[in-house]
């Protein structure tokens, strides 16, 4: 396996969907390769911070103004 | 306290929901909104990341799937229904607000020799325990999405943000699993590329 093979197979070893072989394989390389070791781990990181930038609940605005939101796509949408 | 919507409309709560909905049945309709609010709303606000802009989608999702309600067929997911409709009206803001082409992504083989070898070698970030330092590499990161081309950043963000399933997401955008898969790897690579560039920039 190459610095490259490792690069394009990471997405499916992060998803646990690497088969058997091809998971050794990277698991050896990435021993042998500290430049694929930082990829690996910067590879984390930004995944790591995507999921940070979620929106932990919808805002008060939505909670509060959804019934009337409902109510307004049955008054704009009527059908004529 | 409020009636149940089911008792305030007086709705035909025996019917399977689909038929409530295609004969226009607003109780059926607002438990059908409220069962699905919190995806559609984090669908519009993880695609465009403005709260505003959000709501109106919601708005103007809840107004489209009204008005084509009768059109609903009995196996029709709901949840995917209402998803794609959100998804549209997402896109097409982003569409008319779009200010600056997106940048093409690097071709991955450039980033190696011949022989797979990485070309520039690879280093560590430092690391970033404080949540002030995480939050400023966060927003470096959004920054960044913006160069990506619409439809890989929309993946990114119904993904990696959002944290829907491979499974959701293609059936939100009409994509194979496999190809959903594929392409957000493409976009975490590259993301991750221009991250590091910016951050080697900043030491
Ligand atoms: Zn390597």
């Amino acid at each position: 396996m190459t610095c490259k093979d490792l690069a394009e197979r990471l997405g499916a070893y992060r998803a646990g969907e690497l088969p058997l072989g091809a998971r050794a394989a990277l698991l050896f390389h990435a021993g042998m390769c500290p430049c694929c070791r930082a990829l690996l781990s910067t590879y984390d990181v930004t995944v790591a911070l995507s999921a940070e930038l979620a929106e932990r609940q919808v805002p008060d605005a939505v909670a509060l103004e959804f019934d009337s939101m409902i109510e307004r796509a049955m008054t704009l949408a009527a059908p004529s | 306290m409020a009636l149940p919507v089911s008792q305030r409309y007086g709705s035909r709560v025996s019917l399977p929901l689909v038929q409530r909905l295609r004969s226009r049945d607003r109780a059926a309709f607002t438990e059908l909104c409220h069962t699905h609010r919190d995806r559609l709303y984090g669908i519009a606000w993880s695609v465009t990341r403005e709260r505003q802009e959000a709501l109106d989608i919601l708005q103007d999702t809840l107004t489209s799937a009204w008005r084509s309600i009768e059109q609903l067929q009995d196996d029709t997911a709901l949840g995917a229904w209402l998803g794609q409709i959100a998804l549209n009206h997402a896109r097409m803001r982003l569409r008319s607000r779009r200010r600056k082409p997106a940048e093409a992504m690097d071709d991955i083989d450039a980033w190696y020799d011949d022989s797979g070898h990485r070309l520039e070698q690879h280093t560590r970030w430092p690391r970033a325990d404080d949540a002030l330092e995480r939050g400023r590499m966060a927003q470096r990161l959004v920054a960044l999405t913006q160069r990506l081309p619409d439809d890989a950043r929309e993946l990114w963000a119904l993904a990696d943000v959002e944290q829907l399933s491979m499974q959701e997401i293609g059936v939100l955008t009409g994509l194979h699993v496999a190809n959903v898969k594929t392409r957000l790897h493409r976009t975490r690579l590259q993301l991750r590329e221009w991250l590091a560039i910016e951050l080697k920039g900043a030491r």
